[in-house]
């Protein structure tokens, strides 16, 4: 069964938040996930590791020109490398990143966002990161649909039940502000 | 054209983006249906139905085919028997009178019996990237039933029943953009019915007004051979129904930049008609016969509820009064419209909004190009490169309606949007004597800004918002919102989302405006039945009617 990117988008958020991101983050964890041409069962995993992951906050040293994030967790130094790179900063290095699988997606939409081409390297756990000026044209969301492997279809739609607000018959009858039947 | 125009301001988002005037919206010759039925006339599109396959109480499936700039959609509609006990417009129905889809292209048997598993599920189906839209609708079965009887008995439905009503079916969702396995939008975005807000979904309601007058004729034939039809004059009116709740209200926050490009194609057009120097005795003739079709629509337009009939009323009586003072006289001076402004600046915002709509109807060819301009596919950038000090300095130039309010107060905060667990419903709850605040969505925009202000407090003016943000990640949206608003001045609705006063009812008519609908008919202050197409051409004159002339619809009579 396919998904259209706007399903999976949708559902990543709410799949983050109910995992314990902040709205801001689970949004860009989404688009960044949709923005990867096609997925492969690492990258799905990434996912789940990114969101099964506790939150910690960002580990970071900076001098003038560059960025060393520690121990980085991709939804917090995803953001943080693009932000710094989109800032004319120089270049940021990530150590022990939890699931550099997702990086990709990151980048793609800060080349959209700030007209930029990214180079990374890797080395052993470190990923360098630098950016030049080079506008991409591809619209993101103009890809193929989205296969989601069974057992973390699953796990979004268990972490996404944390969002949801449980029934009551208050809610029920006046939460939606209709009555229960529509007939005239 | 351009010696007879001045340069006139747009009106402030501080006056437009108000909910209190937002709930007072017109649809005008900019909205969606409108666009829509414009670009099916001048493309004199034809609408055939290759399948037809009803028994005789109108339960089946059909197909309705349209060419629309090189490319045919059909409207795929299956129509069941629905128990009365299971008749609701909410989001937690789970059957309707008849479920719809829009197909990209004509659809094989094998299409439609693979969509005939699927689509009268709705959300608990799953449909294709060869579906565009995903809709149902219910009968008004009163009404319904009714034009059935009269058709069957050769006559046309009561006069005073099709003006009260108003249309034969209402939906109660259009779903697009990839819901329940539909298409992505980025599918059609290189194709004209693309390129602009809603054109997808506003075709399929069209088409389903067709369906609607085709199944009552149909079943009266059933019952009497010789049943007459549906007259012209009967057509025309018949509308679609439309009850909307709490789902559409977040669609308004959660797209700002779309927002502002709507409400920046409305206001830049009015500012180009106020511009006008001078009218020509065609403007103000046309404008003097919408005026005074305005006012029989007002009178025809009569709700139960209380707070919008109220309104309505003093619409009437304002629109009365200014029948008096808005003649050739007044009208023929200079600047005739800012006149107009300027006289019903102190009237109802219902009153000034409706004569938004009317003087932009003389005006098409002055203002019809910008509904190129509604559309938006990206979302707020960030610009981390903006220092700490700058970012304060808009949100204490452009935010002060945020950050003046005070959220400790127990009526600033008082309710929380939601979504319940039964079927995905959106809702809206009391914060102080109802549990799942700490599931709240983040619809608050002015209280996260003003959060955001005290962070920014403690931060060196100098840093930048992308170091900013390394410590304070929850805030990357928020900051985007507010870096926008100077580029896109009307992407915030200028109130508290939360406050014990915000009544949903005014975004729903806002965007529902925006789309065309008329006839709001509120059913409580977050749920409201609409009028869709109400005087729109039919499939059979679309490429003969006056595309244009439908605002404000009237029932013509036999």
């Amino acid at each position: 069964m396919s998904h259209s990117r706007n399903e999976v988008s949708a559902l990543i958020t709410k799949a983050g938040v109910g995992a314990g991101l902040p709205w801001a983050l689970a949004q860009d964890l989404a688009l960044a996930f949709i923005s990867i041409e096609m997925p492969s069962i690492e990258d799905w995993r990434s996912l789940d590791v990114a969101l099964s992951n506790q939150l910690n906050p960002l580990s970071a040293t900076s001098e003038t020109q560059y960025l060393e994030i520690l121990n980085a967790q991709i939804v917090t130094a995803g953001p943080a490398t693009t932000d710094w790179l989109g800032a004319d900063f120089g270049r940021v290095t990530l150590h022990d990143l939890d699931a550099p699988n997702l990086l990709v997606g990151y980048l793609t939409v800060g080349s959209v966002e700030h007209g930029l081409a990214y180079k990374c390297t890797a080395e052993g756990n470190q990923i360098k990161v630098s950016a030049q000026e080079l506008s991409l044209t591809r619209n993101p969301s103009s890809l193929a649909r989205l296969e989601i492997p069974h057992e973390i279809l699953e796990s979004l739609h268990a972490f996404a039940a944390n969002t949801y607000v449980p029934e009551s018959e208050a809610s029920r009858l006046s939460g939606a502000g209709a009555g229960l039947t529509d007939n005239d | 054209m351009t010696e007879n125009l001045a340069s006139v301001p747009l009106r402030p988002a501080s006056k437009v983006m108000r909910l209190t005037r937002m709930g007072a919206s017109f649809p005008t010759r900019l909205s969606f249906m409108r666009s829509l039925i414009r670009q099916l006339s001048a493309e004199k599109a034809t609408v055939t139905r290759p399948v037809w396959e009803m028994d005789n109480d109108g339960y089946g499936r059909a197909v309705f085919s349209v060419d629309l700039d090189g490319d045919t959609y059909s409207l795929i509609a299956f129509s069941n028997d629905l128990d009365p006990q299971n008749r609701t417009d909410r989001v937690i129905a789970e059957a309707w009178d008849a479920a719809f889809t829009l197909f990209d292209g004509v659809p094989e048997t094998s299409d439609l019996d693979r969509l005939q598993a699927m689509v009268p599920k709705q959300e608990a189906g799953r449909c294709s990237e060869k579906e565009l839209v995903l809709s149902r609708a219910n009968k008004s079965m009163r009404f319904f039933e009714h034009t059935v009887c009269a058709l069957a008995e050769g006559r046309q439905p009561d006069a005073d029943l099709l003006q009260q009503t108003g249309y034969l079916m209402r939906t109660t969702a259009v779903y697009g953009n990839g819901k329940f396995g539909i298409a992505d939008r980025s599918k059609i975005l290189d194709r004209s019915i693309g390129a602009h807000p809603f054109r997808v979904e506003m075709l399929t309601v069209w088409l389903i007004r067709e369906f609607s007058h085709d199944l009552v004729e149909h079943v009266a034939k059933a019952r009497n051979p010789k049943a007459a039809k549906l007259s012209p004059a009967s057509k025309q009116f018949l509308g679609i129904g439309n009850s909307t709740g709490l789902g559409m209200a977040p669609f308004v926050i959660n797209h700002p930049l779309l927002i502002n490009n709507w409400v920046m194609a409305r206001e830049t057009a009015l500012a180009r008609v106020l511009s006008v120097k001078a009218a020509k005795e065609t403007e103000i003739s046309a404008f003097l016969a919408f005026f005074e079709r305005a006012q029989q629509h007002v009178k025809s337009w009569s709700v139960a509820d209380v707070r919008q009939e109220e309104r309505t009323r003093v619409l009437e009586t304002e629109l009365a009064s200014l029948a008096s003072k808005l003649n050739f006289g007044f009208l023929a001076s200079d600047f005739p419209w800012q006149r107009v402004i300027d006289l019903c600046d102190s009237l109802s915002f219902e009153t000034q909004e409706c004569l938004v709509a009317m003087m932009l109807e003389p005006y098409g060819a002055l203002v019809d190009d910008l509904v190129d301009k509604m559309v938006s596919t990206t979302n707020p950038s960030l610009a981390p490169a903006m220092t700490v000090n700058a970012l304060v300095q808009i949100i204490k130039t452009d935010f002060e309606w945020a950050t003046s309010i005070e959220f400790d107060a127990p009526n600033e905060c008082a309710q929380f949007w939601y979504v319940s667990e039964e079927k995905l419903e959106p809702r809206l709850g009391m914060r102080h004597s109802e549990d799942g605040a700490d599931k709240e969505q983040p619809l608050d925009i002015a209280r996260q800004i003003k959060v955001l202000q005290q962070a920014l407090k403690d931060e060196n003016d100098e840093n930048t918002v992308a170091t900013f943000l390394q410590s304070h990640p929850q805030f990357r949206q928020i900051i985007r919102r507010v870096q926008s608003s100077q580029k896109f001045p009307f992407s915030e609705v200028q109130d508290n989302m939360i406050a014990d006063t915000c009544l949903p009812i005014d975004i729903l008519r806002f965007k529902l405006a925006f789309f065309g609908a008329c006839k709001f008919d509120p059913r409580s202050d977050r749920w409201t039945r609409i009028t869709m197409f109400q005087g729109a051409p039919c499939a059979a004159e679309i490429c003969t009617a006056n595309a244009s002339d439908w605002c404000f619809p009237v029932y013509g009579g036999e």
